[in-house]
């Protein structure tokens, strides 16, 4: 357990400067003149000479070649500095931090739900195959990947919110302004969810031990979760992993519909206004996270299926 | 077997419990200040737009689009003016002129000297009592602290000449002065409350609006509170929030579910809704802003100004207007909205598609090959058009421009991109909004687009003659003669098709039946919130 988990940390921080390299060279190739936007907003509106222009360049040290820039940024980030933001001039470290528990809230909750209603449906749609209730459950997966959130957080809005008017359309800080926004960023994960447990069941209860555990004379109930589902949810966890790095995409653009307070509107308006550092320091903050998360999951394997090995695992 | 599920369920939320300790590591750090904002703790769980508010408080709530920069009344005054925090000692009347706010007059005293009297009794958010020597420490922050305040004011030396009236003498002949003094980032601040340090922000300083700042985060909200010793007497509400919500349709929805009160800049499609719900009106502001098409002069066929006739003969701006715009614009006829500089020689932009096939072949251009699109020395004539997604019009609008086109000949490829490339060729026609009326005087824009090297002239249009002209305008004095000066600069670019204007497209509004907005909107963003506006 112990040389499996150095090894899996170790391969962490090639992962991380693999992800900074690739969105450093992505947003330094997109067109658009930071040094530019960043004046043209400071003057309200009004072009900047291009003299100024050449001396925010140098000021922000947007003139150096990339690779200089690149190993600049990375310094900074070794040492916990991601640089200040080109808009506001904080740092954003500390903005990061300040709005990132509100993401973290949304996606969690979201994970929370999709796991509280995808697993037990998929497996009732599988023990009641052909049933009224499958039928619904495959229906609502397939919506699940079809519907994109954002679709579904306008339907949600409209339907909860202006229609029925039982719950807030936008706002933060109460239980009830997280519910759709929950729902809408949920809804996507639950469906895959219970599309993997039913097949991951029906898989599960083809197999030999389940008519041996029948021919034992076990009740339904402890051959369905005793024998199918505990070998059933071990490739769901595996998506649990994902879907936390799926979550925590979706809900930018949730968060902007919904105007809840993460690192949603902060980065989107920094991808617009190209603050380079805002959208670096994002990037790194997820993929941290993602990769924890992962590293998490493929050590819950091991607790939660004991013939496992650390060593197979990791090969 | 419930022991056994039980445990089953704690190790499936394995994963959930490893995302909960990654937030709340997060969250240990959350309540890290930042720099330059007065803000709400967003990590708590008071709502932002409860913060404070008590049962019997008056409290409007308003969708804004952007809250990205602190109300600095020096850096990102459009904020701070339409949301009644400051005031300028001249604002534009609804007809957009001129006329007095902060101050009582203005008078020209020589070429180079404008004296400025003072309105009596106005007191700032910290109870000092606005005087000349106020107002000139204000107006010298406000260039010292801002390069392009400089650049727009052009000023030498301001001096206090009594405790009611400053003198401000310019650098050159400024029969414009007043209609610059609108500008927002003039705003009269207490200068004793500014931070000395630039690098500073004065969105927290001082200020003389109906309203006073409570609190700001970048993004998501504002709360402002009334300012009780307002010189036009007590604001009608006791607070008021704003949201940020880029979304048009959030915008809406929060209207619709009573989320807030007033939403600003919906969409042509929302304002249908809005006209179709009895609970809420819909408030339409005069045009101001102007949707047009940069033309990149570097490029090859647009050089040609026959080519460039033709390009606007085939746009027909009215089908624009009913279509794109759900009937929420006036066409353009010229840069200048109507009503705005009446000019007899100006003949305005017209529609005629048979005319701009004409004009192609005086330019030489045939379709020899019959595939629809004509050509010169054997190259089609094919456009390449950009325009950026932020304003909603945009995009759909060039979409019907290429239809157009391709009904005269001429083929065109449609980019979505980033606005700073306007200013980077690569173009042949890029789509664009842009106000041409903010100081109430003609001069302003068109030196800011007809102008060569003009700081808005993005298709580096340069004719000499047009110079000439805006150089005769920015020496002109009096009322007539400014006009006959303006029309003559304006014709000079307007013949020359500088750039192709498409129609000026209303502000709209949605509000509840529920709120007292007894003036409607202004033609200009710029004035908003005011003491008035309320509920009933």
């Amino acid at each position: 357990m112990g040389s499996y988990l150095v090894r899996r940390l170790l391969t962490l921080p090639p992962l991380l400067v693999g992800i900074s390299l690739i969105s450093f060279l992505l947003l330094n190739f997109a067109p658009g003149d930071a040094a530019e936007i960043t004046l043209r907003r400071q003057n309200g509106g009004i072009t900047p000479p291009p003299e100024a222009v050449l001396d925010l360049r140098q000021e922000l040290g947007l003139d150096a070649p990339l690779p200089l820039r690149y190993v600049r940024w990375l310094s900074g980030a070794l040492r916990g500095d991601l640089g200040d933001s080109y808009r506001s001039g904080n740092s954003i470290a500390a903005e990061l931090t300040h709005r990132l528990p509100a993401t973290l809230v949304l996606a969690s909750v979201s994970l929370a739900l999709a796991v509280a209603v995808g697993i037990p449906l998929g497996v009732l749609a599988a023990m009641r195959r052909g049933s009224w209730l499958d039928t619904a459950s495959r229906l609502s997966a397939l919506l699940g990947a079809a519907v994109p959130s954002f679709v579904l957080a306008f339907l949600l809005m409209l339907l909860f919110a202006v229609k029925l008017d039982w719950l807030p359309a936008t706002g933060y800080g109460s239980p009830k302004n997280l519910v759709l926004p929950a729902l809408a960023l949920s809804f996507g994960v639950t469906a895959q969810l219970m599309r993997l447990t039913r097949a991951s069941m029906l898989e599960a209860l083809s197999q030999d031990y389940m008519r041996t555990a029948r021919a034992k004379g076990l009740r339904e109930w402890s051959v369905m979760w005793r024998h199918a589902a505990k070998n059933a949810l071990l490739p769901v966890v595996t998506v649990l992993g994902t879907s936390t790095g799926h979550l925590l995409g979706g809900a930018v653009i949730i968060e902007t519909i919904f105007g809840w307070p993460g690192v949603g509107q902060f980065v989107v308006v920094g991808i617009s206004q190209r603050d380079y550092p805002v959208v670096q320091g994002f990037v790194l903050y997820i993929a941290v996270i993602f990769l924890l998360v992962n590293l998490a999951v493929d050590i819950s394997y091991r607790w939660l299926d004991p013939r496992l090995h650390f060593g197979r695992l990791s090969g | 077997m419930s022991n056994y599920l039980g445990n089953w369920m704690s190790k499936i939320s394995f994963t959930l419990l490893m995302s909960a300790m990654l937030a709340a590591l997060a969250c240990g750090g959350g309540e890290a200040p930042l720099q330059t904002q007065p803000k709400l703790d967003v990590t708590s769980t008071t709502a932002p737009t409860k913060v404070a508010a008590t049962a019997e408080d008056r409290v409007l709530k308003v969708a804004m689009t952007f809250l990205d920069e602190p109300p600095d009344p020096y850096q990102a005054g459009w904020l701070a003016v339409p949301t009644g925090l400051t005031e300028t000692l001249f604002r534009l009347s609804e007809s957009l002129k001129p006329e007095p706010w902060l101050a009582t007059a203005g008078t020209q005293i020589d070429p180079l000297t404008w004296e400025i009297s003072l309105r009596a009794g106005v007191k700032f958010h910290n109870g000092a009592v606005m005087d000349a020597a106020k107002v000139k420490g204000s107006l010298d922050l406000a260039l010292a602290r801002r390069a392009g305040t400089r650049t727009v004011l052009d000023i030498e030396r301001i001096e206090v000449k009594d405790p009611a009236t400053v003198v401000i003498i310019t650098n050159s002949p400024n029969a414009t002065l007043l209609g610059l003094l609108t500008n927002q980032n003039t705003a009269i601040v207490d200068p004793d409350t500014v931070p000395s340090s630039v690098d500073e922000s004065a969105s927290g300083a001082a200020t003389t609006g109906p309203y006073k700042l409570v609190s700001f985060t970048a993004d998501q909200a504002m709360i402002v509170e009334a300012h009780a010793d307002y010189w036009q007497g007590p604001p009608a509400m006791d607070r008021i929030e704003y949201a940020a919500f880029t979304e048009s349709n959030t915008r809406l929805i929060s209207l619709q579910s009573g989320d807030v009160d007033i939403s600003i800049n919906l969409s042509p499609q929302a304002a249908v809704t809005v006209e179709n719900d009895s609970s809420l009106e819909l408030r339409s502001a005069p045009p101001s802003g102007m949707i047009f098409m940069f033309v990149n002069h570097e490029s090859p066929a647009m050089q040609d100004v026959l080519v460039r006739r033709a390009v606007s003969l085939a746009i027909d701006r009215q089908a624009m207007v009913d279509s794109v715009a759900q009937g929420n614009a006036v066409a353009a006829e010229s840069m200048f909205p109507p009503g705005f500089l009446t000019c007899a020689n100006v003949d305005g932009y017209t529609y005629g598609p048979e005319a701009a096939r004409q004009l192609l072949a005086d330019a030489g251009y045939v379709d020899s090959d019959g595939d629809g699109v004509v050509e010169k020395d054997g190259q089609p004539l094919e456009l390449i058009m950009q325009t950026y997604p932020q304003q909603p019009l945009l995009p759909p609008m060039l979409e019907v421009v290429q239809a157009m086109l391709k009904d005269i000949g001429i083929g065109a490829k449609v980019q979505i991109v980033e606005w700073t490339l306007a200013s980077q060729g690569g173009y042949d026609l890029f789509g664009y909004v842009n106000s041409t009326i903010t100081t109430g005087d003609p001069q302003w824009g068109l030196t800011r687009q007809y102008l060569t090297g003009g700081d808005e002239n993005r298709g580096n249009f340069s004719n000499s003659k047009v110079d000439e002209l805006i150089g005769q305008l920015s020496e002109a004095a009096g009322p007539s003669k400014r006009q006959s000066a303006a029309c003559d600069a304006l014709k000079a670019g307007h013949d020359d098709i500088a750039l192709i204007p498409v129609m000026f497209p209303n502000r709209l509004y949605g509000i509840s039946k529920n709120v007292n907005w007894p003036v409607g909107p202004h033609p200009l963003r710029l004035y908003f919130i005011d003491h008035r506006i309320g509920l009933k």
